[in-house]
């Protein structure tokens, strides 16, 4: 070859090169190359409750719900208010009594029916006239109390109404600046079809896969009830690609341990979704085997304490002020943390108060004085408070069985009697039983526990503190707390947040309760499944979910 | 003089090596055979052992049985902890002397509740047949068509998980065996010749009962009697593994068991310590109880 | 069939259904009157209105003679009613599909129980007092010793994990249920302990046997050994054994609630101990009427299969 001939090749092979450099870096494809079997599988521990919208309140509903149905608006992977089925965040009228949401035009349940504002007005008005758990999501529109009131004399709220067929407006009675985070959390705003509601029925619409109609992402192809649940993708879902996922196979097992066996064996994906968490030893193990990288600890917004009626027994009122705080500081929060959470792994001690570190309304790390433990003087307050053991007699904690609640049960008694010499009888009750009598103010000493629906402090004031409070389950009412919550509710965050802290430490200079700890969300999830895990208030979308070559 | 046999001889005809058989009770002939029989010994032995350790576990044990956290959670087994510790930090060789204790209790109360029941049952069955048999035994054919573990749950459910109600609650479905066996013999007695003597000097029903019939039945009652605490305590086993058993912190090997399962790779020692004590005890009382059902059968002599 | 035979089933029959229904009546006054607890309950409380609704719906708003007899009117047709924790699920096809299920494993456990405890007592008694009658005895007693959670519990370590970690993921037990091949681990579970009690028996009776004049006259006749065992010793040992299936399949029966709790398999037993921890009071007055049921059957079955035996019972 000539010298030029040479020149003319080497010159044609890096022109060659360039342009496939450029084509290769133009290309959007990811690099991930997806396994050819897109099935998710996971398990969880009984079968779901609910998924109507009007009746939804326990988180692994929510974590199935979330996937199926949508709102006008909803949190992003950060916590963000962003839009869903609206264009765009609402107009907010300057006084904060009017909110305008714009719905997308192309909106379209799984079976086709299209979506209108019609259908937003018909859920929500649903939803708040059923009364159930989050009715109260909608109670700052105007016309909800003829909703609530008994005898009820209305079935639509008059602040609920629509201007054109994609124009929802919203007029407040009172400005309440957690109504946007109320409306993202879904559930109880989510959108559902009247007609297939109306077709299948009222009560039941919900429980087969042709009548789990929603505008989200996935559909339900199969349920065989306490056995399994099957979701696919809506095709040609009106909000484009529905994700990797061709299959969601969810199993009803009851026993922790079996799970984590079956995931070892290539049975499930993922152990951990929908609320549900593997036995503590497992955690154990994984944390110190050679899979610890299959292993996530998410701080969960979960705070668990242990509760006092106000009304009657012991500790009822000012007199029994010495003996909830003796209790309190009779506990080891290290210790117990240790025994029921496997060795700290799946709790964390509640220093800051009993809203969880990471949310607003946090005290800060160790600024809970009720946290505070020290034997002696719990030894010494409580003696003086009860000289002659008579107030202790037949004292019982009582709580629904689960085996953190019995771990941590147990922990608690043997602390008691270790450093108060104080013998106390434990009461499992079954989590239905538990839950009702809880709020009738039926214990006198009980586990009580929240998961935060969304960051801000209102969930927790209006639901357990304030006087009244539908389950708070001790009956307590401090007048002052009461007027600085309610007027707390109505102003924007950045400007309530200072008065709800307050609020807070009333609570603890009154000895509400003991707290113990806060949540960890323990996921396991295989090496070769992405997308996967959550955030501390849900899981992850399907929809983010791939599974990779393996 | 020869003299017919069977009569008594003069000494200075009995030979020597001539012995006369000893008279000998059922009873001490059937301890003999217990004696004999190795299994049945270690039997014994196995729950000697276990009524001591019940007995001591009231005064003392190494350390409190509810007391957590005493170390590390799931530590092995070492010089202070001669059996290791739990999950919640509990020293298990305590829980295991505390253990024995209500396993005891629960597995004699029962048997005294289904004897109680069992007995008068079959015994009136027994005696007087007629109408009072047939009610009875339509009661037993009923009884067993009813599925023991639930009823069991459901008792105990409804009415607390005190030791009490549970040895109640299973007393009240195992009864029925007893009742039988007790029926059937009952049945056979009554025929022989001492009760129709009995009869004749015109005693009682009720003192014949007493006396005469309930004491010659006592061998195979004695027999089922040791085979119902093996079953009871199996059956409170089950209940704990439910979590339907004795309230904590009162350590029931079954509850131990049943904790300590989660941690079987963890830290084995949490379930292998009461499952062993478990196997042991019940083998113990089936092997005495064959033991008894051997040495009291007039049919396997040697 | 004979006539007899006939009438006899038929009364059976009757008992059986006399049984079920006495029973679920019991529980079902029980619960409804004694059983603390209301029935609907979440983790924030329901609106009175619509818990006024949700008692309506279900008949829990009438005076108990009428509940009882909407409930009975029910079962006569067939409806068990629905369930009160899981909305809009019927339980009398649920029950249906659970009772196939149970049905399944414990006849394989009846199959394994009986097969096993059969080989086990014969090499016993044949081998007596050498070293196979030691260890299967031995194996015998500590298989009804030991609480069936336990041996349950140590077969799932060991064919679950163990054996997967050894054979790298070819062979292992997967737990759950749908495959034909998951029918065997807790098959062997639940048999176990009741085998070992035919084992004992067959071996205590075998031994009987072969002592019996007609047995030696056999051997000495010059009959090979194995033909004088099965012709003439086995089918006599046996009839202790097919005398005590029946007490056998209510063992089984029973196991049933716990293996099905431990392998997590959706049968009646474990819907028993959900359904009473929900405090779902339909379902469980469906699955005691079914379980009732089901052991009257079970019993039948095997009273009817003794003619079948041995010709001189009749009926």
């Amino acid at each position: 070859m000539t010298q030029r001939s040479g020149w003319k090749a080497l010159s044609g092979t890096v022109l060659v090169t360039l342009l496939l450099a450029a084509c290769g870096s133009g290309s959007t494809g990811t690099s991930e190359s997806l396994a050819p079997d897109q099935t998710l599988r996971f398990p969880i521990n009984e079968d779901i409750g609910t998924l109507d919208a009007a009746h939804i309140s326990a988180l692994v509903d929510f974590d199935f719900g979330q996937n199926v149905f949508d709102s006008v608006v909803t949190f992003d992977k950060s916590g963000k208010i962003v839009p869903d089925l609206a264009t765009g965040l609402p107009n907010v009228s300057s006084d904060g009594l009017t909110y305008t949401f714009h719905l997308k035009h192309n909106v379209k349940f799984s079976n086709g029916d299209p979506v209108t504002a019609a259908d937003v007005i018909y859920s929500w008005n649903r939803t708040a006239a059923a009364q159930d758990a989050y009715a109260p999501n909608f109670s700052p529109i105007a016309g909800y109390d003829a909703l609530a009131a008994t005898p009820p004399t209305a079935k639509t709220m008059t602040g609920l109404t629509k201007t054109d067929d994609y124009t929802v407006v919203a007029k407040l009675s009172n400005s309440a600046g957690w109504w946007m985070s109320a409306l993202a959390l879904g559930g109880a705003s989510w959108v559902i079809d009247q007609k297939v509601v109306q077709a299948k029925g009222e009560d039941t619409w919900w429980t087969t896969p042709e009548g789990l109609v929603g505008t989200g992402p996935f559909k339900m192809t199969a349920r065989t009830p306490k056995a399994s649940l099957d979701f696919a993708p809506v095709s040609n879902w009106w909000n484009g690609s529905t994700g990797a996922l061709k299959k969601i196979h969810v199993d009803v097992v009851a026993d922790p341990a079996s799970w984590v066996t079956k995931y070892e064996q290539g049975g499930y994906e993922i152990v951990g979704y929908a609320d549900m968490a593997a036995t503590n030893e497992d955690i154990l193990r994984y944390k110190a085997g050679t899979h610890a990288n299959e292993l996530t600890l998410n701080p969960a917004v979960r705070s668990t304490w242990v509760g006092f009626n106000f009304e009657k027994g012991p500790f009822a009122g000012a007199a029994g002020k010495d003996g909830r705080k003796a209790f309190s500081m009779a506990i080891d929060r290290s210790q117990m943390v240790d025994v029921a959470c496997a060795k700290g792994a799946t709790c964390a001690p509640a220093t800051g108060g009993l809203i969880p570190k990471g949310l607003k309304g946090y005290l800060g790390d160790g600024q809970d004085a009720s946290a505070k433990f020290d034997a002696a003087a719990a030894m010494t307050l409580y003696k003086q408070w009860d000289p002659t053991g008579s107030k202790v007699k037949n004292l019982t904690y009582s709580y629904n069985p689960s085996a953190q609640n019995q771990a941590t049960a147990e922990n608690l008694q043997a602390q008691w009697k270790q450093n108060l010499g104080v013998t106390v009888k434990l009461e499992a009750i079954d989590r239905q039983t538990f839950f009702t009598s809880r709020d009738k103010k039926t214990y006198i000493m009980f586990r009580h526990s929240w998961s935060a629906d969304y960051d801000h402090p209102q969930d927790w004031f209006d639901n357990l503190y304030v006087t009244g409070a539908g389950s708070g389950g001790t009956g307590y009412s401090n007048k002052a707390l009461d007027q600085l919550v309610t007027s707390a509710d109505q102003k924007p965050i950045d400007q309530s947040l200072n008065d709800y802290i307050q609020a807070q430490k009333m609570m603890i200079d009154d000895s509400f309760s003991a707290p113990l700890y806060y949540g960890v969300q323990p996921y396991i999830i295989k090496p070769y499944v992405k997308g996967a895990g959550g955030n501390a208030f849900f899981d992850y979308l399907w929809t983010d979910i791939r599974i990779l070559q393996h | 003089m020869a003299s017919l046999p069977g009569t008594a001889l003069p000494e200075e005809y009995v030979s020597d090596v001539y012995e006369m058989p000893e008279q000998v009770t059922l009873w001490q002939d059937a301890w003999r055979r217990v004696r004999r029989n190795k299994l049945a010994l270690v039997g014994t032995t196995i729950i000697g052992i276990l009524v001591l350790t019940a007995v001591v576990s009231v005064f003392w044990t190494p350390y409190p049985v509810w007391k957590q956290a005493v170390g590390p959670t799931y530590a092995g087994i070492s010089a202070q902890h001669w059996l290791g510790l739990d999950a919640s930090g509990r020293d298990i060789f305590s829980r295991i002397m505390g253990g024995a204790l209500i396993s005891l209790q629960v597995g004699v109360g029962t048997m005294l509740i289904v004897s109680a029941i069992g007995i008068v049952m079959g015994l009136l069955a027994g005696f007087y047949r007629g109408a009072i048999d047939a009610v009875i035994s339509l009661a037993i054919n009923i009884w067993y068509g009813i599925p023991d573990l639930l009823v069991v749950i459901l008792l105990v459910l409804l009415f607390g998980r005190s030791l009490a109600n549970i040895a109640f609650a299973i007393a009240i479905t195992r009864w029925m065996d007893m009742a039988r066996l007790v029926r059937g013999q009952t049945f056979a007695l009554r025929e022989r010749e001492f009760v129709e003597a009995a009869r004749s000097t015109g005693t009682r029903n009720l003192v014949i009962i007493a006396r005469h019939i309930f004491p010659n039945a006592l061998g195979p009652i004695l027999v089922q009697a040791t085979y119902a605490v093996p079953q009871a305590i199996l059956f409170e086993a089950f209940l704990s593994y439910l979590g339907l058993g004795v309230p904590p912190p009162t350590p029931s090997w079954g509850a131990m068991a049943a904790d300590g399962f989660h941690a079987l790779e963890l830290a084995p020692h949490i379930v292998l310590a009461p499952a062993i004590a478990l196997s042991l005890t019940l083998m113990a009382f089936n092997f005495v109880g064959d033991g008894l059902r051997d040495a009291l059968d007039p049919r396997m002599r040697r | 069939m004979t006539r007899g035979t006939l009438i006899y089933i038929v009364q059976r029959l009757l008992l059986i259904s006399f049984t079920a229904i006495a029973i679920s009546s019991i529980v079902f006054i029980g619960e409804h009157a004694l059983l603390p607890g209301d029935a609907f309950v979440s983790e924030r409380p329901h609106n009175p209105r619509e818990l006024a609704m949700l008692l309506h719906h279900f008949h829990l708003d009438l005076p108990l003679p009428q509940q009882y007899q909407v409930w009975v009117t029910g079962v006569l047709h067939g409806d068990l009613g629905e369930s009160l924790v899981n909305r809009g699920v019927q339980i009398t096809p649920l029950l249906v599909r659970e009772l196939g299920t149970s049905a399944e494993l414990g006849a394989a456990a009846l199959v394994f129980t009986v097969g096993l405890g059969l080989l086990l007592g014969l090499f016993a008694a044949l081998k007596q007092n050498t070293w196979i009658d030691y260890v299967a005895s031995s194996t015998a007693v500590v298989g009804y010793s030991m609480p069936s959670f336990v041996i349950a519990t140590v077969l799932v370590l060991l064919t679950g994990k163990l054996l997967y970690i050894w054979t790298n993921g070819a062979f292992y037990y997967e737990i759950g249920w749908g495959k034909p091949t998951q029918i065997l681990v807790p098959a062997i579970a639940l048999g176990f302990p009741y085998a070992s009690i035919v084992a004992r028996l067959t071996r205590a009776s075998m031994l009987e046997v072969i002592r019996q004049d007609y047995v030696r006259t056999a051997w000495a006749k010059g009959l090979r050994p194995r033909i004088v065992i099965i012709r003439h010793a086995l089918r006599n040992a046996l009839i202790p054994v097919v005398t005590i299936l029946g007490p056998l399949a209510t063992g089984i029966l029973t196991g049933v609630v716990v293996i099905e709790n431990i392998f997590g398999i959706p049968g009646l037993g474990k819907e028993f101990i959900d359904s009473i921890l929900n405090r779902d009071y339909n379902i469980v007055i469906g699955v005691f009427t079914f379980y009732a049921a089901l052991v009257g059957l079970v019993n039948l079955g095997v009273d009817l299969l003794y003619p079948v035996l041995d010709p001189r019972i009749r009926y």
